[in-house]
């Protein structure tokens, strides 16, 4: 499977249940939505009643947390044929999850935990991604994560390491800002340099999320507002890469559903004054509709 | 360095974590680590294993915590994790086996703190269950006087039976109306108290207490496919000949308004 293009849909937030109700009952400046594949793997009930009566209003992206793509554990197909179903209700604009391993020995971290940067993890997750995308019939599009330790033995630098994967295997990238910045403060590799050297082509989404700072080091928490150095960070991304869909990302410490609106505006006004990156014209019920053909 | 080596030292290093232990584990994945690394790096990763399978308890048992207090919550909660890695990809199923844990624990209350955790994971499998045809009030009214004794139903999938042996579910909503503050618990004398669950048209959890009689009409009925022939047969000890085709006709209203019947049957069908 190839790369494909991914329509531009403006800017989008994390949809989490306790906004279902703010979401259906008003008009709101939000182009999109990302949802958690993996809160809504139950073929019914009142998650997937909710999602289906949103996705008829808002294009929706399904963002996992549980793929494992780099795990050495063999792929896990009762996960990918729940996922294949959810991709085939939902039609989601992008499917995602992390450029990471969750997993090993049949035991979960629940965790995005960090791959050495080698040649025997490029060509492992290559294999593993066409995979999953023949499986899915589906590009799969994958988030740099945050990491809290490096590897001796890395020999690449992440951007390399995502290029060569990204060029390897189709998929697309999710590029994380607040993960750029985390990993500059947590490893010294400089985000710049990262912005730089990252190939535009694959990059399909951009997350802005909030972290903590412990002075030391920082956690990629998502339970705060955006810091004003990951706003910063976003205008460079948008510089060099243009229109493209990006989200605000709250995990927890969930405020009201109006506080991230007014962020994700923030975030707009960031991306015209940089380049005069819009939402894209807005869309009628009934063109959004059409969007699921 | 080879991925295997790398992802089998990682994760035996979680896990020893979450038991308070050092293993081989922690020396070979150090040796791994770049010096440049945050020197709290390891940690940070130690740490989040445990707080988040603990937070994902505390938010699936939000009434189990008030019940047994944040410090007993976290010293048990902390055990389950310690002695269950997780084999599991959602962490929504990682707390399948907390109840049996709990009621096995060392607690004073253990066998209701067991039970109010059942009803907690009960409540989320009626949250989470498939959607189904949920029949109308007057579904029955079209039935032939012939094709009632064969009647049979189809529960809602979000349906439950619920026998509560330790006042679990009154303690639960005593939790839930002082925010546990008053600890004096309801007494229970181990005779099990039938309770149903489900999710409403409104999608919204309901459960209700049900006294003898009714608990053994939805045992047959509802959930054990008998027919309302069978199930009168049944309950012909239990209630008085002349009140019982009234009770029936009662119960089987009251399942239909409230959601309860996904299909019903009957063999005498034309």
């Amino acid at each position: 499977m190839t790369a494909t293009a991914t329509e531009y849909a403006g800017f989008g937030l994390g949809l989490r249940p306790a906004h279902f109700h703010d979401v259906l009952e008003g008009d709101h400046p939000v182009d999109w939505f990302e949802v958690i594949s993996e809160n809504f793997f139950v073929a019914g009930g009142k998650p997937r009643y909710y999602l289906s009566q949103i996705r008829e209003q808002y294009p929706v992206a399904l963002h996992g947390v549980s793929l494992s793509i780099g795990t050495r554990d063999p792929l896990d197909t009762n996960y990918l044929s729940t996922l294949k179903a959810l991709i085939s209700d939902v039609k989601p604009m992008i499917v995602s999850d992390h450029l990471c391993w969750t997993s090993s020995g049949g035991t979960n971290s629940h965790d995005l935990l960090p791959l050495p940067y080698t040649e025997e993890a490029v060509d492992h997750l290559v294999q593993r991604i066409s995979e999953v995308q023949d499986y899915l019939g589906h590009q799969i599009t994958l988030e740099n994560v945050s990491a809290y330790v490096a590897f001796e033995h890395s020999v690449l630098e992440e951007w390399e390491f995502l290029n060569a994967v990204a060029n390897g295997s189709g998929c697309g990238v999710l590029l994380d800002v607040n993960n750029i910045y985390v990993n500059e403060r947590n490893l010294g590799t400089s985000a710049e340099r990262f912005l730089d050297h990252i190939e535009g082509k694959h990059i399909k989404q951009i997350h802005v999320a909030g972290h903590s700072d412990y002075g030391d080091y920082v956690i990629d928490t998502h339970d705060a507002p955006v810091r004003p150095e990951v706003f910063n960070l976003y205008s460079k991304a948008c510089e060099r890469f243009g229109p493209i869909n990006a989200m605000i990302e709250r995990d927890d410490h969930i405020p009201e559903f109006s506080v991230l609106v007014d962020e994700l505006d923030v975030l707009r006004r960031h991306a015209e004054q940089v380049s005069g990156t819009h939402s894209p014209q807005k869309n009628g019920p009934d063109q959004r509709q059409s969007e699921r053909s | 360095m080879s991925l295997d080596h790398l992802q089998h030292h990682f994760m035996g290093y979680l896990l020893d974590s979450a038991q308070q232990k050092e293993t081989e584990h922690l020396e070979a994945l150090a040796a791994l680590v770049a010096e440049h690394s945050p020197k709290e790096g390891l940690q940070v990763y130690a740490h989040a294993y445990s707080a988040r399978l603990i937070d994902v308890m505390r938010t699936d048992h939000e009434k189990l915590s008030l019940f047994l207090g944040d410090k007993e919550f976290v010293r048990l909660v902390s055990a389950y994790v310690a002695s269950h890695p997780s084999q599991v990809r959602s962490l929504r199923n990682y707390g399948e086996e907390l109840p049996d844990f709990l009621s096995k624990s060392n607690h004073v209350e253990a066998a209701r703190a067991g039970q109010l955790c059942h009803f907690e994971r009960t409540l989320m499998d009626v949250y989470d269950a498939a959607s189904a045809d949920q029949l109308a009030a007057d579904a029955l009214t079209t039935l032939a006087p012939e094709q009632w004794p064969s009647l049979s139903l189809t529960p809602h999938l979000s349906a439950r039976l619920f026998v509560d042996n330790t006042a679990a579910i009154p303690t639960w909503q005593q939790c839930a109306k002082d925010s546990g503050k008053s600890r004096n618990w309801p007494t229970y004398e181990g005779d099990g108290e039938a309770w149903l669950l489900w999710r409403d048209r409104s999608r919204v959890c309901q459960f209700r207490h049900l006294d003898e009689a009714e608990r053994q009409a939805a045992t047959h009925m509802l959930f054990g496919k008998k027919s309302l022939a069978e199930t009168a047969e049944e309950l012909m000890e239990l209630v008085d000949a002349e009140a019982l085709a009234p009770a029936l006709h009662g119960w089987l209203g009251k399942w239909l308004t409230d959601g309860l019947v996904s299909e019903i049957d009957s063999a005498q069908r034309a």
